[in-house]
C-alpha cells in the first residue's frame, strides 16, 4: 500500500534528519474512485448472492424482491453511509439470528461486495500511482518544497535564491514545474502570502460579549495546508490574467506554518473570525462565512518579525507582502471572503503613504442613462497598498476557482478600482431611490442604471467604459442578470464562458475588462522601486 | 465571495427539493450583497450630487444591510434543521475528499493521519445519523402535505416493506458450515440422498447442561423430485440416537450402520411419501450414550412450474449424556 508506505516514510524521514518536504504534481492519469467502485460491487455481490445461491427463494417471494431492488436503491444513493449501516446490520443478525436468514446473505453480498470494490480500487491507484513514479519520472513535477523545520518558507519567486528549500533539493531542471529564468527579476516581486490560521474568533451573540477563541485544525495538519496552497497555485497558474507566464513567473509566493503557535495566546494571534453580523434578527440567520480580522495584517508582520528573530534572517517584510490568504479548515464554514487592497475596518479606503504608482484613465460611457456619475480621477495603480488584501480562505469549502476569484477581489483596490461581485445587485434590497444614496468604491466591472419607478426601461449601454484608451462594451446578455436588475458589466471574451466573478457556469474566465485591469495593475507593481 | 460550490448546491437540491433553484440564486446574491454592503459603509459619505436629496447615506446603508439579512434568512428559514444538517454533511464530505489524494484514499503523514482518524470516527457516527434525521425531517414535511388516499398508499408501502424485512428474516437455508467430517448417501430408490455430518467442537457441549442440538437436513438442489437425483446436505453433529420411540411404528425405507470417531452410528430414512420425507439420524455410542428425539418438523414445497421440489427437514435433540464429550 502506497499509502501506508509514504505514511512510514513521513514518520522516518525526521530521524533520517531529511527536513525538506517537496509537494509534487502528477500527471493526468485515470484513477478510480474506491468509493463508486465499492458500491458498483456491492450491488453486483447483492445480484450474485440471489442470482446464484438464493435464485427459489428470491423469485418465490414478492416481499423478498421488493426487498431486494429496496437494499440495492438504498445503497447507490447513500453511499458509504448506508454501507456502514448495512456492514453493522449483518453483524448484528449474524450474532443474533446466527447469520443463515436469507436477510444476511444479502447483506453479506452488499458487504463483502463493496470491500472486494474498494480494495480493488485502491490497489489499481497505487500501481498507476507507482508507475508514474518509477516510468514517467518526467511527467511528474515539483511544485514547490519547503523545509520542514522552518515556520516561513518562499516556496516560488523570480529570485531562485529565495528558494531555498528548493535550490539545496537541486533537482534535475526538468522536474521543476515552474522553471523559470529571469534575467533581470523585480526588485520588490509581487508577493502572495499564505497563513496557516492559529485561532479563530467565534461569533458572539452580543456585540458586548467577550471574545472566544477556538483552536483552528489546519495547525494540526500540515499536509492539508500545503496541499491547500498547492492548489491555489494550480488555480493561479490556469488563470488567464494571474498565470501569463511573464507574470506568473515574477510572482513571489510565501508560506507560513507556525504550529508552535498553539501554546500562545489566540487573542494574540488569530486572523480571522466567524463572520459577525450586527443585524442578526434573533440570531436566525443562518451563517457560514469566514471573515478576516482587522489585526490580520498586524498580525502576520509579527509573525515574520517574530521568525526574523527565531531565525536571525530576514525572508520578506509585511511592506512587501500584497495579499494575504489566511487559510482555516474550521468546520462548518465554507465560505471564503475577501477585503480589498487598501481597505481598513472602520476607516474604509486608506490611500499609500507614498501615493506613487501607475495612472490609468477609467471613463464609464457616458450615456448610462442617468445613473450616479463613477468618480473616477486620479486613479492609478499604486506601486504598493496601505493594507495587503486579505482573505480568509475555507480550505474546506473552496474548490478550484476560489482561489483565482478571491484574488481579484483582494488585489483590487478600495480606492483604486475594486472588483465587484456580478451575481448581485442592489435592486434586491432598494426599496426606493434615496437608498441608492449609499457611499460606493469605484467597481471596475459594474456600473448602475438609475432607478426608476416609472414605465421607462433603460437599456445596457452598449459601451461600458474607456479603460486606458481602450473601449470596452457591455455584456448584453449577462446570465445572472434578473429582470429588474440596475447593474450591468463588462463583456466577456466568450459569451458561452461565465465570468469567474460571477455565479458558476461551467467554464470560467475574467471579463476583457478585468483582465486589463489586473494585467496592468499587476504589471504596476512588477516596476515598483 | 462566491456562491454556494455547486456540490453543496446538489446536496441541497438533493435533500432539499423544496428549495428552488430560483430560491438558493437570490439567497446567494443578497449573502452577497450583504457582504458587499458591509464593506460599503466603512466608506465616507459620497460627494453631494447636485440636485440629489442629502440622505443620511451611513445610517440607510446599515438599513440595507438588515433588510439583505432579513430576506436572506427568510429563504432558508422554514429549512433551517436541514440546512444545519447538509451543512455539517457537506463538511464532513468535502473533508473526506481532500484527505485523498488522487491516487490514494488514505493520509500521507502522521499529522493528517490523527485528523483522518479523527475525522472516520465522527463521521462513522455523524453520516448515518444525520441521514436519518434528515429523512426523519422530510418524512414528517411530507405526511403534513399528504392526501387520505395518499396516505393510505404509504402506509401499505411501509407495511409491504416491514413484511418483506421480517419474511426475509424468517427465512433460513442452508448454509454449508465448512468443518464437515463425513457424508453418507441414502438411496430411497426413489431418489438419492447426500447427507453431511458436521464435526462439533468439545466447547459446545456441556455435560451437566443437556442442551438442544439441532440437526437441519435441507434439500440444496433436486433436478427432479421423484425421478432424479435428491441432494440433502445437512448441517450436523455425530448425534447419538437411540431409535427415536414416536416414529418406531414408521416404515423403514431404507438404513445405513456405520462408524464415526469410535461412535457408531446408523442412518435410517423412516418414511418418505410423495410431499415428504422424514428422516432419522440415528447413532449408537459404544458407551450407550441417550438422546432422546424432542421434535420433527417436515417441510415440503413444490414448485409446480420449474418442477422443483424443496425439502426441508429439522430436527430437535437433547443432549442427554456426558459422553458426548468424547466428540471432538
Amino acid at each position: 500500500m502506497v499509502a501506508l508506505f509514504m505514511l512510514i516514510w513521513n514518520v522516518l524521514k525526521r530521524w533520517l534528519g531529511i527536513r525538506i518536504t517537496v509537494i509534487r504534481r502528477l500527471p493526468a492519469a485515470k484513477s478510480l474512485d474506491v468509493h463508486l467502485l465499492g458500491l458498483a460491487a456491492a450491488v453486483t455481490g447483492v445480484l450474485m448472492a440471489s442470482a446464484i445461491a438464493y435464485q427459489t427463494t428470491l423469485l418465490t417471494q414478492l416481499w423478498v424482491t421488493l426487498f431486494w431492488i429496496g437494499l440495492i436503491l438504498l445503497g447507490v444513493l447513500f453511499g458509504s453511509g448506508i454501507t456502514t449501516l448495512l456492514a453493522v446490520i449483518t453483524f448484528l443478525i449474524l450474532t443474533l439470528a446466527g447469520g443463515s436468514s436469507v436477510l444476511f446473505i444479502l447483506l453479506r453480498g452488499y458487504v463483502l461486495g463493496y470491500a472486494f470494490g474498494a480494495v480493488f480500487a485502491i490497489l489499481y491507484n497505487d500501481l498507476v500511482y507507482l508507475y508514474l513514479r518509477i516510468f514517467e519520472r518526467r511527467l511528474t513535477k515539483i511544485a514547490f518544497a519547503v523545509y520542514d523545520d522552518r515556520e516561513v518558507n518562499i516556496i516560488k519567486s523570480p529570485i531562485q535564491e529565495e528558494e531555498r528549500a528548493l535550490r539545496e533539493l537541486a533537482p534535475p531542471r526538468a522536474e521543476l514545474l515552474y522553471d523559470y529564468e529571469i534575467a533581470h527579476p523585480p526588485a520588490a516581486p509581487y508577493t502572495i502570502l499564505f497563513v496557516a490560521n492559529p485561532f479563530i474568533r467565534r461569533r458572539k451573540a452580543q456585540q458586548a460579549d467577550p471574545d472566544v477563541f477556538a483552536a483552528d485544525p489546519i495547525l494540526d495538519d500540515r499536509e492539508l495546508f500545503l496541499n491547500s496552497v498547492n492548489r491555489a497555485l494550480r488555480s493561479f497558474e490556469d488563470n488567464e490574467a494571474l498565470g501569463h507566464p511573464e507574470i506568473w513567473s515574477r510572482v513571489r509566493v510565501v508560506v507560513i506554518f507556525d504550529d508552535s503557535l498553539k501554546t500562545e495566546a489566540a487573542s494574540d494571534w488569530a486572523l480571522i473570525e466567524e463572520l459577525q453580523i450586527p443585524f442578526v434578527i434573533n440570531d436566525e440567520t443562518i451563517e457560514n462565512i469566514l471573515d478576516p480580522l482587522p489585526q490580520m495584517t498586524a498580525r502576520v508582520s509579527n509573525l515574520l518579525q517574530r521568525y526574523e528573530t527565531r531565525r536571525g534572517e530576514r525572508l520578506v517584510r509585511i511592506e512587501d507582502v500584497d495579499i494575504i490568504f489566511g487559510m482555516s479548515a474550521w468546520p462548518n464554514y465554507i465560505r471564503s471572503f475577501a477585503h480589498f487592497s487598501d481597505y481598513r475596518e472602520g476607516q474604509g479606503g486608506i490611500p499609500d503613504r507614498a501615493g506613487t504608482g501607475a495612472g490609468f484613465h477609467f471613463e464609464p460611457a457616458p450615456n448610462n442613462g442617468g445613473g450616479r456619475p463613477v468618480n473616477a480621477n486620479g486613479l492609478i495603480h499604486e506601486f504598493r497598498v496601505s493594507e495587503p488584501g486579505r482573505v480568509a480562505l475555507s480550505v474546506v469549502g473552496a474548490n478550484q476557482r476560489t482561489f483565482i476569484h478571491e484574488f481579484a477581489h483582494a488585489m483590487s483596490s478600495m480606492i483604486n478600482g475594486a472588483v465587484a461581485d456580478e451575481y448581485t445587485d442592489r435592486i434586491l434590497v432598494i426599496q426606493e431611490a434615496k437608498d441608492l444614496n449609499t457611499p460606493r468604491p469605484l467597481y471596475i466591472n459594474q456600473i448602475e442604471r438609475p432607478f426608476h419607478n416609472s414605465p421607462r426601461f433603460n437599456g445596457v449601454p452598449k459601451v461600458f467604459a474607456d479603460y486606458n484608451g481602450a473601449v470596452f462594451h457591455s455584456d448584453l446578455a449577462h446570465p445572472s442578470a434578473k429582470e429588474h436588475w440596475l447593474g450591468y458589466f463588462p463583456d466577456r471574451p466568450n459569451p458561452d464562458v461565465g465570468c469567474t466573478m460571477d455565479r458558476y457556469f461551467g467554464h470560467y474566465r475574467f471579463d476583457n475588462l478585468i483582465g486589463n485591469f489586473m494585467y496592468d495593475r499587476l504589471t504596476a507593481k512588477l516596476n515598483r522601486p | 465571495m462566491l456562491p454556494f460550490n455547486p456540490s453543496f448546491r446538489r446536496l441541497l437540491n438533493k435533500f432539499l427539493p423544496q428549495l428552488r433553484d430560483e430560491d438558493l440564486d437570490r439567497h446567494e446574491s443578497l449573502i452577497a450583497l450583504r457582504q458587499q454592503l458591509l464593506i460599503e459603509r466603512d466608506l465616507s459619505p459620497p460627494p453631494q450630487i447636485a440636485g440629489e436629496q442629502t440622505a443620511p447615506a451611513l445610517r440607510d446603508i446599515a438599513t440595507l444591510i438588515e433588510r439583505a439579512t432579513q430576506l436572506a434568512d427568510a429563504i432558508l428559514r422554514p429549512f433551517r434543521t436541514e440546512f444545519r444538517l447538509l451543512l455539517r454533511l457537506y463538511d464532513h464530505q468535502r473533508r473526506q475528499q481532500l484527505f485523498k489524494g488522487r491516487f490514494t484514499p488514505f493520509p500521507t503523514s502522521p499529522s493528517s493521519f490523527v485528523q483522518f482518524v479523527r475525522h472516520v470516527a465522527v463521521g462513522l457516527v455523524l453520516e448515518p445519523l444525520i441521514y436519518i434525521r434528515i429523512f426523519i425531517l422530510q418524512i414528517r414535511r411530507a405526511l403534513a402535505e399528504l392526501t387520505s388516499a395518499q396516505g393510505i398508499a404509504v402506509a401499505a408501502a411501509a407495511a409491504l416493506l416491514l413484511l418483506g424485512v421480517i419474511t426475509l428474516n424468517n427465512q433460513t437455508v442452508g448454509v454449508p458450515k465448512p468443518d464437515i467430517s463425513a457424508t453418507a448417501e441414502i438411496d430411497s430408490g426413489r431418489a438419492v440422498h447426500t447427507i453431511e455430518i458436521q464435526k462439533m467442537s468439545e466447547s459446545q457441549f456441556d455435560p451437566n447442561h443437556p442442551q438442544p442440538l439441532e440437526i437441519n437436513i435441507a434439500t440444496e438442489s433436486v433436478t427432479d423430485a421423484f425421478d432424479g437425483t435428491v441432494t440433502i446436505r445437512t448441517i450436523a453433529a455425530v448425534i447419538e440416537i437411540i431409535a427415536p420411540t414416536n416414529l418406531a411404528s414408521a416404515p423403514v425405507v431404507w438404513s445405513k450402520a456405520g462408524q464415526y470417531d469410535g461412535l457408531e452410528y446408523q442412518l435410517v430414512l423412516m418414511q418418505e411419501n410423495g410431499n415428504s420425507t422424514q428422516i432419522v439420524i440415528a447413532a449408537r455410542a459404544a458407551d450407550q450414550v441417550a438422546v432422546s428425539a424432542q421434535d420433527s418438523v417436515v417441510r415440503s414445497e413444490y414448485h409446480r412450474k420449474s418442477g422443483i421440489r424443496k425439502v426441508t427437514v429439522r430436527s430437535v435433540y437433547t443432549l442427554t449424556s456426558t459422553t458426548a464429550m468424547s466428540l471432538k
